[in-house]
């Protein structure tokens, strides 16, 4: 009884002390080091999953875009492919993205079923919004840990998560954003907040996740929101029927995909 | 009376489709149709009292096939169009065909159009599907491709795409008469009798293009046993007549895409080889007709057509420049047409209101005629199932054959 009563001691003291050791390493991570984990989050090797991007305008008024996307992470190169299926008048069209390790910039191409014609389309300007909402290229692709330098700012409880408030300012100034502040989950990692600022420094746009849940193991953001402060509008973006590591053949990324549509 | 019947069939016919195709609709979840209704509104500037006015219902019905591990698709593309002002009705099924996939190739059969090369709106390697050129004014770039019947089957090594294409019937570009009753030499008549070329397997034409999607390049490298899709203007002098013929072309080519920054270069070139033009027959040489050196007006060449494109995009901005070239090989003074045929192009276009508003100014000039055309248009999505689009077609500089008009249209989609 006594041996016990030792034992359960010596574990709750570890317990107490490997959580402490732990908050106070988390509690000593710098700007980069906490962005290293955002970045470094599980994201599987591939995903499908179905998209519903709503355009709000300051009116309140919505239009609904639909569709449906593959991705999957084949090492030297990372590739995207996205199949709108509403409304009407963008059904059929088609947009892939390869995005490379090095610094070669992305390869993009869209198919338009009424020109019955795969466009090669420059990637250059990822500041360009896309299909009219409030998400840059930029926004939805993925930026490198050594393009920003990160700063800490505090610690602070965002809407029941502790969380970390990261500045990221970017080394080339030619950036569309002058900088953007994230809120980080201490919890899962998972971007809860971010603030993007124009040349100007003025405050542009918010970014907040609505909703997010554990999909295959994997923390999966399956609502967020962008809101354009300076226009008054917003997009919201859901995801529905998402699946990981499904093994997304590469011929999913291809011309003939393109042109089947799904 | 009758008129009102005709009226009262399109109408019959339109409502039972609508039916038809709601019921298919909701019957199978895997079938899609999308219904298009225009109201179009054609002003000619340059006859002030001629204007169209056709009322345009388009069906597009598409039904995903799963059967027994056979994958594929069938779609049907019926359009109704009711001239309002000429109340005559017409109908057409713009695209028919049945597409089986299997796992190495895809197999598709029946009519249906396709584009090929890197060039937009002007033609070097994208010959399968002939050209109607009585549309007036091309609102949208499809309408001006004829739907060719062909078996077309497309295999994927290494995920690129060979495609090969077979068309048992020829089918010839759709040429404006009033162009041709224009240009009749004084005294002569059109004769038809060699026009058509004769339905048989020896006839046929085979369409053959390898593409590839690249890292840094884009890629299509095609070849062509086909018929010229424009018949050439033969001369019977004795009989003082005018004889359209079309002839045989043998055709390899290619094209190809690359992105450099903020720049996408785009290059296409085809070698034609067979292709007749006309020669300009001196009255002095008619003195010995018929030997004389071209009996007929025609000579046989071969010839060159390239392109070179640049896109550029800037703030949301679309700038497209095309410099296109026609050479004709070995060349004879005597030929009417010019050694060097060039023409440009030039498109801006840029959205507002996210996406809602779509503007854009194309101008396409011919060098060699020094015919300058411009084609502006704006369109705004009111819905994502209204649209208004207004736009015009205008000759600014030259002697356009094309008269100048301006439209305005409401699109319903639903």
């Amino acid at each position: 009884m006594k041996r016990n009563m030792i034992l359960i001691t010596v574990l709750t003291i570890m317990v107490a002390v490997t959580g402490l050791t732990v908050n106070a390493l988390a509690e000593d991570l710098n700007g980069k080091e906490i962005m290293e984990r955002v970045y470094e989050r599980e994201q599987g090797e591939d995903r499908e999953a179905e998209m519903k991007m709503i355009l709000i305008n300051k009116f309140g008024d919505k239009r609904v875009r639909e569709l449906k996307q593959f991705n999957r992470d084949f090492g030297e190169v990372e590739k995207k492919i996205m199949f709108f299926t509403a409304p009407q008048d963008i059904r059929g069209t088609s947009f892939m993205n390869w995005t490379y390790e090095d610094e070669r910039e992305d390869s993009q191409w869209i198919y338009l079923p009424a020109l019955r014609k795969i466009k090669r389309i420059s990637s250059e300007n990822k500041s360009d919004y896309f299909m009219g909402s409030d998400f840059t290229y930029d926004d939805l692709g993925e930026r490198q840990l050594e393009e920003d330098t990160h700063t800490l700012l505090r610690t602070e409880n965002f809407e029941g998560e502790e969380c970390y408030v990261v500045e990221n300012i970017p080394k080339n100034d030619d950036y569309m954003y002058s900088k953007t502040i994230i809120w980080v989950s201490k919890d899962n990692w998972i971007g809860l907040k971010k603030e993007f600022y124009d040349l100007d420094g003025e405050h542009l746009k918010t970014l907040r996740v609505n909703d997010h849940k554990e999909i295959d193991g994997i923390m999966t953001i399956t609502e967020s929101e962008m809101h354009n402060i300076q226009k008054e509008h917003r997009t919201v973006l859901e995801l529905d029927e998402v699946k990981y590591n499904t093994d997304i053949s590469e011929d999913v990324f291809t011309e003939r995909k393109m042109k089947m549509g799904i | 009376m009758k008129i009102l019947n005709k009226k009262s069939l399109v109408i019959t016919i339109s409502l039972s489709l609508i039916l038809v195709t709601a019921i298919f609709a909701v019957n199978s979840k895997a079938a899609y149709v999308s219904n298009s209704l225009i109201s179009r509104y054609v002003y000619d500037l340059d006859q002030e009292d001629t204007f169209k006015a056709p009322l345009i219902y388009d069906v597009g019905y598409e039904k995903k096939i799963n059967y027994e591990n056979i994958f594929g698709k069938f779609y049907i593309n019926p359009t109704f169009k009711y001239d309002l002002d000429r109340e005559k009705e017409s109908m057409e099924i713009k695209e028919g065909y049945l597409e089986i996939y299997f796992s190495e190739f895809d197999l598709r059969l029946g009519k249906q159009k396709l584009t090929w090369g890197k060039s937009d709106g002007l033609i070097v390697t994208n010959i399968v599907n002939p050209r109607d050129y009585t549309v007036h004014p091309v609102v949208e770039f499809s309408d001006q491709m004829q739907s060719v019947n062909s078996i077309k089957t497309n295999f994927y090594p290494q995920n690129d795409n060979l495609e090969i294409i077979f068309v048992p019937e020829f089918k010839s570009a759709k040429m404006d008469p009033k162009l041709l009753a224009d240009n009749l030499p004084e005294g002569f008549t059109k004769n038809n009798s060699n026009k058509d070329v004769e339905s048989n397997f020896e006839n046929s034409e085979l369409f053959l293009k390898y593409s590839s999607l690249g890292q840094n390049i884009d890629y299509e490298i095609m070849a062509a046993y086909h018929w010229d899709d424009i018949p050439t203007l033969h001369k019977d002098f004795q009989n003082k007549e005018i004889k359209p013929e079309h002839h045989r072309l043998s055709s390899v080519g290619g094209s190809l895409s690359t992105m450099q920054g903020p720049f996408v270069f785009r290059g296409e070139g085809v070698y034609n080889s067979g292709k007749y033009f006309n020669v300009k027959i001196a009255q002095s040489e008619m003195m010995n007709y018929p030997n004389i050196e071209y009996p007929e007006g025609v000579v046989e060449k071969d010839e060159i057509k390239w392109m070179a494109g640049v896109d550029y995009n800037y703030e949301g901005y679309l700038f497209s420049s095309q410099f296109m070239q026609e050479v004709i090989l070995d060349y004879n003074k005597k030929i009417k047409k010019d050694e060097y045929s060039n023409q440009m192009t030039f498109l801006v276009q840029k959205d507002f209101l996210r996406t809602k508003l779509n503007t854009e100014i194309n101008f396409h000039y011919n060098l060699s005629d020094e015919v300058l055309m411009a084609k502006p248009a704006i369109s705004y999505d009111y819905s994502d199932g209204i649209n208004f689009k207004s736009g015009a077609n205008l000759n600014l500089d030259g002697e356009s054959p094309k008269s100048d008009v301006i439209y305005f249209q409401t699109e319903y989609l639903f």
